[in-house]
């Protein structure tokens, strides 16, 4: 089991929770682990072509992600992160 | 630039520090430093960036103090409420430190006058509000070569970074695009009133430690701070080569604002007389006043002291958004600067602003110098 | 609940509520605060059930749905999007859900969808589910005719009008990229520009490439279409191809520019526009900021302007092509919202006006639900 934090314009989809957990091995798997818990919010973040969308990053511990295919391991956390503009 | 004895003493506690001091503090002196957004991040940054003795500080902001802004944004008091934030900001950081120059830029920041405003200084600090304006920012940034730390805030939550030239990635490389998307902003989400002070403080740090060539900048780490749980966090992040504004093969060469086409102005549509087309306009209306365009020379005061064309009347360019109303609406507004390129901006602004006849000098007042009268002092 | 005006904002959905005589209205809402919408609408067919066309400044765009007439919404299980490339194909991703239609009367369920960039989509299950229109989307054309010129919030792809008379007839339209028609379902499409200027060309008598502001199909008179064009207003009368410009006729210092335009339900006859300032720099505002709009009784052959209860003077809004509507009470209701957040009602077909709402965010859409 993996821990995910989520940004707080996501927290819609998940009853308000800042964090939560999914399993895989990829972050596609975790992605799709989130999707079956939380329906819709995967394409809230990825498009249909499977690109982050641009104010979104996903970081697995403090390396940011370049594929959906990296590799995800038992302890990591994965964080979702979304581009603040307030000042 | 050498320290005087008061400042010896005002900034002794820097020149404690082997990492600063005197010459530190001298280069502190000379560094020109531009703070984007008088609200909460930048009421922080610029106080500890003017206590820290920085010699030129702008503060570009064309908004006005709310009521609702008190709760954080500690350059304004009660008293400011309703008044201009760029001039009543210029005022306080004055009165904290009278040894540095602050100026006042009161305009929005567009892709039109970005790379002027920000070209004129050595770092640029961004705390605005908007994801668009923060694009145009970065991408200004970018095209000037310019260090820019970064910072934003939503609810309990913040975020930082810093750019360097050509040591790491930029805005854009962290979150690709701005399409026209509006994401929250303070008024509409909310936010905590202390944490613009956790992150604005961080910029000033960021900012005269980049000034200075010490430490660890933020370059290639986004930094996280989410109040309620009490935690910071980092994370690494690397230049992408297909950047947009600092990859391999850029797109982005100039500026534009996000909003074009089909729902506001195309910026440069006003006219421009050539330094004889208006001394003819001059002579020609006879001096009768319905007649005769109001010259309004946008330059500071001292540029405007050491010489400007007879009849004009000096509005400096950060001024102009709060003296629109002295503007004539019935009459033609012609705007004369140094070379012909704040006249641009203030067009832009005076005919937002609703005055109907606006027009500047092409080439400014080293044109009308080289034109018709080289007897004119052009600073 | 007899009427309802839903408003469409940059900051959420509000809805507006009258009493019999439509003098007060009551605003409920926001819900969705802080989302983008851009179109809230009614499925004439089963009166209870609306889509809305979301997004937020951050996350992917979606479709909403109620079947309760929008006390409760759920989300799109599917939202738009468009089919997955192969391997060096340009990639296309839906930025934001724009426009919706329902379908036709014989096909319960069914809605189209208009995105940008520009994209078509279907839902046969009440927008529950939605598929990319193959035959739009990949017309060998397609890379043409949506070149990817954006406004400034993208390629939209809007209008969508299905034929009364004929579920397979279609029209859209692209802003920017012209009107363009469908006569089997959507398998097939080809332009419809004739006759419409295009000033901002380099050849302005090109077949696409125009940048339809609205297009819209009188029910009762499907062969009757009209159009507000970046470069003026537009009638045609099919099997015609030529746009007749009906702007023509408008007095020359209020122009032909604007966003919306809208039809009177029982008589084809009778549009209504609201002229913007469409001069050197388009600043899109109302001319000389004294907001008035134009009715016309013949189909475009005079126009009268009406501008009573309106700004006398320095009221500088716009208003976008989705934000005016008409109601359809015996004598018609007809409304606008504002970029500034205001929403002006006439319940005399357009002699009279007062603003019934104010202090909104910016306003995408005003539609009428029954």
């Amino acid at each position: 089991m993996n821990t995910v934090r989520v940004p707080s314009p996501l927290r819609d989809y998940t009853g308000g929770a800042a964090r939560i957990s999914a399993s895989g091995t990829t972050v596609a798997e975790i992605l799709a682990n989130i999707d079956r818990d939380h329906r819709g919010m995967r394409f809230r973040m990825i498009d249909e072509q499977d690109r982050v969308r641009p104010h979104i990053r996903i970081f697995i511990n403090q390396r940011e992600v370049l594929s959906l295919d990296e590799a995800v391991a038992p302890r990591d956390e994965i964080h979702l992160i979304c581009a603040l503009s307030g000042g | 630039m050498a320290l005087s004895a008061n400042e010896r003493e005002r900034y002794s506690r820097h020149l404690l520090l082997p990492e600063i001091g005197e010459a530190g503090q001298e280069k502190l002196k000379a560094a020109r430093v531009l703070v984007v957004g008088a609200g909460g991040l930048g009421s922080p940054a610029s106080l500890y960036l003017a206590a820290a003795g920085i010699g030129t500080l702008g503060i570009v902001d064309h908004d006005r103090v709310d009521l609702s802004n008190l709760q954080r944004q500690l350059l304004f008091d009660t008293a400011s409420v309703g008044a201009g934030k760029a001039v009543t900001a210029r005022a306080r950081l004055q009165a904290l430190n009278n040894e540095i120059n602050v100026v006042a830029h009161a305009v929005e920041l567009r892709a039109t006058n970005a790379l002027e405003l920000l070209g004129g200084y050595d770092c640029i600090v961004d705390g605005s509000d908007r994801l668009d304006t923060r694009y145009l920012v970065n991408d200004a940034c970018v095209l000037l070569r310019r260090p820019l730390v970064s910072a934003a805030i939503h609810r309990f939550e913040g975020q930082a970074m810093t750019y360097i030239p050509g040591q790491g990635p930029c805005y854009r490389c962290l979150f690709p695009e701005s399409s026209s998307a509006v994401a929250p902003n303070c008024a509409e989400a909310g936010v905590l009133g202390v944490l613009p002070g956790m992150l604005g403080a961080l910029q000033a740090t960021e900012a005269i430690k980049v000034l200075l060539g010490i430490g660890a900048p933020l370059v290639g780490r986004l930094m996280t701070f989410d109040a309620l749980a009490m935690e910071w966090r980092e994370f690494r992040f690397k230049r992408r080569t297909d950047c947009v504004v600092c990859g391999t093969a850029p797109s982005i060469k100039t500026l534009t604002d996000s909003e074009a086409t089909c729902r506001t102005e195309i910026t440069g549509k006003w006219p421009r007389f050539k330094p004889a087309e208006l001394q003819q306009l001059l002579q020609s209306s006879g001096g009768a006043p319905a007649k005769t365009p109001l010259l309004v020379d946008v330059r500071e005061q001292h540029e405007y002291a050491t010489g400007h064309l007879a009849g004009s009347v000096n509005i400096p360019l950060g001024e102009l958004g709060q003296r629109l109303p002295e503007l004539p609406t019935d009459s033609a507004v012609v705007f004369i600067c140094r070379s012909g390129r704040r006249s641009r901006t203030a067009c832009e602004l005076a005919a937002r602003g609703g005055v109907r006849s606006v027009s500047d000098l092409e080439g400014g007042l080293i044109a009308w110098a080289a034109a018709i009268d080289p007897s004119i002092k052009v600073a | 609940m007899a009427n309802t005006l839903w408003i469409g904002t940059r900051k959420g959905a509000f809805a507006l509520r009258p009493d019999a005589r439509r003098r007060s209205w009551k605003i409920a809402g926001p819900q969705f605060l802080g989302h983008i919408i851009h179109h809230v609408v009614q499925d004439p067919r089963e009166p209870r059930r609306l889509a809305m066309a979301a997004k937020t400044g951050h996350l992917g765009p979606t479709v909403y749905i109620s079947d309760d007439r929008g006390r409760k919404w759920r989300e799109a299980l599917a939202p738009p999007a468009f089919r997955k490339v192969s391997e060096g194909e340009k990639p296309r991703a839906v930025e934001r859900v724009f426009w919706l239609t329902p379908g036709h009367a014989s096909e319960p369920g069914v809605w189209y969808a208009g995105t940008a960039p520009a994209g078509l989509f279907r839902s046969a299950d009440h927008g529950d589910h939605w598929e990319p229109v193959a035959g739009f989307n990949d017309h060998p054309m397609q890379p043409k005719w949506a070149a990817g010129l954006r406004t400034p919030d993208g390629e939209l792809l809007h209008s969508i009008r299905v034929d009364p008379r004929d579920a397979r007839h279609l029209y859209l339209a692209i802003s920017i990229g012209g009107v363009f028609e469908s006569t089997d379902r959507g398998a097939d499409w080809a332009p419809l520009n004739e006759g419409v200027a295009a000033d901002f060309m380099p050849d302005p008598t090109v077949a696409f490439g125009h940048d339809p502001h609205c297009l819209i199909q009188h029910p009762l008179q499907p062969d009757r279409l009209y159009q507000q064009n970046h470069c003026g207003s537009y009638r045609l009368d099919r099997p015609a191809r030529r746009w007749i410009r009906i702007g023509e006729r408008m007095p020359k210092n209020i122009g032909d520019v604007g966003f919306p335009i809208v039809a009177h339900p029982r008589d084809a006859d009778t549009v209504w526009v609201l002229p913007m300032d469409g001069s050197s720099v388009w600043p899109r505002t109302a001319l000389g900021g004294k907001p008035a709009v134009y009715v016309s009784r013949n189909a475009g052959k005079s126009w009268q302007r009406q501008d009573k209860g309106l700004p006398r003077a320095q009221a500088w809004f716009t208003v976008l092509r989705q934000a005016m509507c008409a109601d359809s009470a015996a004598r018609l209701g007809l409304y606008f919202g504002t970029t500034q957040g205001e929403v002006w009602a006439s319940s005399d077909e357009g002699d009279s006006w007062r603003c019934i709402a104010r202090h909104l965010p910016e306003i995408y859409s005003v539609t009428h639900a029954h």
